[in-house]
């Protein structure tokens, strides 16, 4: 990645389409955004007019070849990097106004050694100097099998439940829109069949909205309502996939199911097309 | 902790294996310094060795001795310790305070780094008639001295390890929308303890170091002043038992640092 603190700040606003009518409130809009990073090297034009909605309460995936800029695109909806141009709303506001809506999940789960679990999954409601967060945090540690372990310590928590840690973390400020970046990346095979099953359930139950960035495929379909495919960088959108037909089973049932295969060859051939161009 | 019963009786070979190994260090550990005194004494009490210049173990217990009845061993000591003390708490202090505000300010970090590294670099003792003419010949100049010695080279070892913080973690408290402090008091400093405890260990080393040179240079009191008074008196037992006693102290010194860092390692110990 490229350092992101050097990210350009002006925004062309007059260049955007202004849609009047109004419609029910977006999780998320993009509309043309550009984004150009500027590092010692050069510029990087890492999105060029990119275009999107999030649906309420759909678990949305990205996809893309790697370094396409998905995590930036996660990075523009929590405000952490501004777009050089373009519109993003995130529920009706522009992006950096509605920042304690989203909860960001990392690859890593990034639990601080020196915190028992319990600590560690209040971090952000202390950060964000939220009041009353233990109850429902503890609530989530009991429901998804931790509440015995909140007076440990990551170190002896194992990979697939310190990622659920992780995702109590995210949601323990109660987000409205969650932010999956790769969130099981770090995780053994085994381990992360199991906690995509947990995650989608948990999302599912606690009735969130999510983008879930991902370059693994079948992961995307297992997991996701609907994914999107971005091209090579500059990213744009390519294809928009469509998995209601397999929405209501679940992620191990999903990797069963005959129309699996269907969809693994269309998000796949979408994604080898670029890098044949890119060569 | 598993019960003993359990493990086999291969387990219980190593075990004991190990336990052998550990008190055959520690014998010849103690053995050495046991072996080196006695030689020392033998050399001096059959004359192989001049014990007037070389001094030798049953005179230094002497002047122990007698330093101890007349009290003065305990104030000498006490004013060293005490120099040495307050220069450690100071830079360790003023050294984190410092680290903390480049870690602050990029700009500040990146106009003063430069400068820094040439002070590290510079022999500190070579500031000895500056420091005496601007503070005063007095206990002032020996604890600017070992500051000289130890606050520098405290600022760039936390500072280091400031800056190496795990990307990631500042990461997440981005995501959080954390302000600088919260990642300060949040992260950056609880993550740092470790580094902070090795860094007064090393302090601990430089203090003794600077109060010891600081006296050499202007005192009238303290280990530093003996040593160099029975240097020049030359009194070689005044200048041996000194030194004895410095090493006993400083080891004491270090050892309770060690005793912090076991206790930190604990709770911060790495993941």
């Amino acid at each position: 990645m490229t350092d992101e603190k050097f990210v350009s700040v002006y925004a062309d606003k007059n260049s955007l389409p202004h849609d009047g009518g109004e419609k029910e409130i977006l999780p998320v809009k993009f509309e043309n955004v550009s984004l150009t990073y500027h590092d010692k090297s050069g510029e990087t034009l890492a999105l060029d007019g990119l275009g999107f909605e999030v649906k309420q309460g759909e678990l949305l995936g990205l996809v893309g070849p790697s370094g396409c800029g998905k995590t930036t695109v996660l990075s523009i909806i929590s405000s952490i990097v501004k777009p050089s141009s373009g519109s993003v709303t995130v529920y009706g506001e522009k992006a950096g106004d509605s920042r304690d809506k989203c909860g960001y999940m990392l690859q890593r789960d990034e639990l601080f050694p020196w915190l028992t679990i319990a600590q560690n999954v209040l971090l952000g409601a202390k950060v964000k100097k939220m009041k009353d967060r233990r109850g429902y945090a503890f609530s989530l540690l009991d429901k998804y099998g931790l509440g015995d372990f909140k007076d440990r310590y990551p170190s002896q928590l194992s990979g697939g439940m310190r990622q659920r840690v992780a995702l109590i973390r995210t949601l323990a400020t109660s987000p409205e829109l969650l932010l999956l970046d790769e969130p099981f990346g770090a995780l053994d095979f085994q381990t992360r069949m199991h906690v995509v099953e947990d995650v989608r359930s948990i999302i599912k139950k606690e009735k969130k909205t999510a983008v879930f960035v991902t370059h693994d495929i079948s992961e995307a379909i297992s997991m996701c309502d609907r994914i999107i495919i971005l091209s090579a960088r500059p990213a744009k959108v390519k294809k928009t996939v469509d998995l209601s037909p397999i929405c209501e089973l679940s992620p191990l049932g999903r990797r069963e199911s005959p129309l699996f295969q269907k969809y693994f060859e269309d998000v796949w051939e979408n994604l080898q097309s670029k890098k044949e161009i890119c060569q | 902790m598993k019960d003993k019963t359990n493990f086999s009786a291969g387990h219980k070979k190593y075990l004991a294996g190990l336990k052998r190994r550990k008190i055959a260090v520690s014998a010849m550990r103690w053995g050495l310094l046991a072996a080196v005194i006695a030689l020392w004494e033998l050399l001096a009490k059959t004359g192989v060795i001049d014990s007037f210049i070389t001094s030798c173990p049953s005179r230094i217990w002497d002047t122990f001795l007698t330093l101890c009845k007349d009290g003065s061993l305990f104030e000498h000591a006490g004013v060293t310790l005490f120099e040495t003390v307050v220069s450690f708490l100071i830079a360790t202090a003023a050294g984190t305070l410092i680290a903390i505000a480049l870690w602050w300010c990029d700009t500040l970090r990146n106009v003063l780094e430069p400068h820094l590294v040439v002070l590290n670099a510079l022999p500190k003792i070579a500031l000895g008639p500056v420091i005496i003419i601007w503070v005063g010949a007095g206990t002032g100049a020996i604890i600017v001295m070992a500051l000289m010695i130890s606050l520098i080279i405290t600022v760039l070892s936390t500072l280091n390890g400031f800056l190496e913080v795990d990307k990631g973690k500042i990461t997440l408290l981005d995501t959080m929308n954390a302000t600088k402090l919260q990642k300060l008091i949040y992260l950056v400093l609880p993550s740092n303890v470790p580094t902070i405890i090795s860094a007064l260990k090393i302090n601990v080393g430089l203090c003794w170091v600077g109060t010891i040179m600081g006296e050499y240079l202007v005192s009238r009191a303290g280990l530093g002043y003996l040593i160099i008074y029975g240097g020049q008196v030359f009194k070689l037992d005044l200048v041996m038992t000194s030194t004895v006693v410095l090493c006993v102290l400083a080891a004491l010194m270090y050892a309770v640092v060690a005793l912090l860092e076991k206790l930190v390692n604990k709770k911060f110990g790495k993941d």
